[in-house]
């Protein structure tokens, strides 16, 4: 048994007595929770070892001196540069250290994210293990992106790490996420649940970058609390889906002028099951959110894409954009925009376009001695490249290169 | 060997209609071609079978390059053979940057990039960095599409090029531009097949063989001074073959 403070191990009790009397995530493919095992040995690694350094690769991580890293593989948290960064002012600690040693998490537990939503996020909750909690202290910016990697290297199993992101008052940071499973792991889960503080004025930009083979299914959870005047600016790339994958990061815009950019780009192949989009709430006065996704599915993948805002505040206004190609002859991509206005003054806009690959565009490129392939890959490129700007620049040059990813060797 | 195309009595379907019901004609590097006629007479869509385009389906005839039977070789083969064929209306295309464009088709073809040719070769042809940033082709005008085909063909220096109307919509600055563009293309070795409504640029260029296509056939060929002539009656009467005589006295 764990030893866990005592608020917490009645906060699971309780999530345990509820999952049976939960209903069912609403969106998504099924999963079958009891044929997944969330307590069992498993092996640890470090980042010498091949699995570590071939994920690393193909996420496009750049390991740098000076740059923090933290891997979690499996359950295992190893942290790098962790003296540096709390020299900086940043508190980075694995989670389940955190919680006996600092009081004050029981305040960020939960506070952003509905652990009774569904069977899945009760689940989660009665017996999360691993995550980080990252604490940003006033005032403190740091602009070398924080790099996290989480593996799943085991089959029939649910890796469900818990993250807080608190970035208090006036603080910067940036994040990259990468999220994989070797090729090969069969049957298994992995269902990151990540709460983000972002406090008065402060900026949290994050990237994810998502990789999972044909058997894992991924559930990211995530929700993002903004202050006055704070900013959150969130992009996820999807490479690879999994045999399922959803995700609906919320943006829950609490104080006045706040704003979230929160953009989504999905590739899916094979027979994918895709479910993915934002969501954001306009409560404070002046709110702004900007929620994009894009989805290209290819073979027989299916996309539903989601994107919702419901706006409250006075004078806020959201932008929503959702679109798909499609390049499957099976293929299927749903978009659901839904504006959700209850009060004056509020203005809510939104754009959805499902289309082909445009044969004129096509020919031209393979009229420059492209193959249809490549000149296909350099469209999506394109088409996929929108749903990635106003990252800044170390984050861009990331997401340059997984874009030149896709461009070159058509993933 | 000296750079050659011959296309020999090609005949050309789109969509179950005989579109070019004889063609012939011969390119040699380093001259300059024209290929005059009025509308609807078949220019495009020679132009755009010898590219190998598959909604072009050649029912008859071949297409010869350097000696090679390319008649049913995909487009992307013959582009790499060295032919380049530009578009009269070229596509937007949303999200790809016309430097990022660039830097591709010249990785393609050399297997390096070299920005710096780059950004040279697109000021001297009036586009400056600022084009290079945006996407390809998306909000620009006419002149500066019509540019931007002519600075592939400088960054590709192909064999043999197609252009199909360079100069229509484009005004005096840019058409200077364009036609001393391609007269340098032209004395690299490049030979050149230009599609035009106007005498404008093919004063510039003075070709060394004017053809003349109308009713889907390549009707006949001759010199300048064939142009003269259309000035003078207009192509109803040369394709009647009223004016024959006329031509042929004054061509080859």
């Amino acid at each position: 048994m764990r030893e866990e403070p005592e608020w917490l191990r009645k906060f699971r009790e309780r999530a345990l007595s509820l999952i049976d009397k939960l209903p069912e995530p609403k969106y998504g493919a099924r999963i079958d929770l009891e044929a997944l095992s969330v307590e069992r040995e498993l092996r640890e690694y470090d980042e010498s070892s091949p699995v570590v350094s071939k994920a690393l690769k193909r996420l496009h991580f750049t390991m740098k001196e000076e740059r923090p890293f933290l891997l979690q593989v499996n359950d295992f948290l190893r942290k790098k540069y962790a003296e540096r960064l709390s020299q900086l002012g940043i508190l980075a600690e694995d989670i389940d250290t955190a919680v006996r040693k600092y009081e004050w998490l029981k305040d960020y537990w939960f506070k952003a994210f509905p652990m009774a939503l569904n069977k899945l996020t009760a689940f989660h909750a009665a017996y999360s293990r691993g995550g980080f909690v990252l604490r940003v202290k006033e005032g403190v910016k740091l602009k070398e992106p924080i790099q996290m990697c989480f593996i799943v290297s085991s089959s029939s199993y649910a890796q469900l790490p818990h993250n807080i992101i608190i970035a208090e008052p006036y603080s910067e940071v940036h994040i990259l996420t990468g999220c994989i499973a070797p090729r090969g792991t069969r049957y298994s889960l992995h269902s990151g649940l990540t709460e983000v503080y972002v406090g008065e004025g402060a900026r949290v930009f994050s990237i994810m970058i998502e990789i999972w083979p044909e058997y894992v299914h991924a559930r990211p959870l995530k929700a993002v609390k903004v202050d006055k005047g704070g900013t959150y600016i969130g992009s996820v790339i999807v490479l690879e889906p999994g045999a399922s994958y959803q995700a609906f990061p919320t943006a829950i815009l609490m104080g006045d002028m706040s704003s979230v950019t929160a953009k989504t780009v999905v590739t899916a192949r094979g027979n994918s099951e895709v479910d993915v989009g934002e969501a954001a709430f306009l409560l404070g006065r002046e709110c702004r959110a900007i929620l994009v996704t894009r989805a290209v599915a290819f073979d027989s993948a299916t996309v539903k894409e989601r994107i919702r805002a419901r706006g409250r505040g006075w004078r806020s206004k959201a932008y929503l954009e959702c679109s798909g190609l499609i390049l499957g002859d099976r293929a299927k991509i749903f978009a659901v925009p839904e504006l959700e206005a209850i009060s004056k003054d509020v203005e809510l806009y939104h754009e959805s376009s499902i289309g082909r690959v445009g044969e004129n565009e096509l020919m031209y490129l393979m009229s420059r001695g492209f193959e249809e392939d490549e000149a296909i890959s350099m469209m999506i490129r394109g088409f996929l490249d929108p749903g990635l700007s106003d990252l800044p620049a170390p984050l861009r040059i990331q997401v340059e290169s997984i874009l030149e990813r896709v461009a070159i060797e058509g993933l | 060997m000296n750079t050659f195309l011959r296309v020999e009595n090609l005949h050309i379907r789109v969509e179950n209609k005989l579109v070019v019901k004889g063609a012939t004609l011969n390119i040699e590097g380093g001259k300059v071609y024209a290929l005059i006629g009025p509308n609807a007479s078949g220019k495009t869509s020679l132009a755009m079978a010898i590219l190998g385009h598959p909604e072009y389906e050649v029912v008859k005839g071949r297409i010869i390059f350097e000696g090679e039977d390319i008649t049913n070789l995909p487009m992307p083969e013959r582009v790499r053979r060295g032919l380049y064929v530009s578009f009269q209306n070229p596509p937007e295309i949303k999200g790809v940057k016309l430097g990022y464009f660039l830097e591709r088709l010249m990785k393609r073809r050399y297997g390096k990039v070299d920005k710096n040719i780059i950004l040279r070769y697109s000021e001297e042809l009036g586009l400056g960095r600022e084009h290079l940033e945006r996407d390809l082709n998306v909000g620009f005008s006419g002149g500066e599409r019509k540019r931007v085909e002519v600075l592939q063909l400088l960054l590709l220096k192909p064999k043999i090029a197609i252009l199909d109307e360079p100069d229509s919509g484009v005004d005096i600055e840019s058409l200077k531009v364009i036609a001393s563009t391609i007269k340098d293309v032209v004395e690299e070795g490049t030979g050149v097949l230009v599609i035009t409504h106007y005498r404008n640029i093919l004063s510039y260029l003075k070709p060394s063989l004017v053809y003349v296509m109308g009713e889907a056939e390549i009707k006949m060929c001759g010199n300048v001074e064939i142009l003269d002539l259309v000035e003078r009656c207009g192509y109803s009467c040369i394709l009647k073959g009223v004016c024959e005589r006329d031509a042929n006295e004054g061509g080859a």
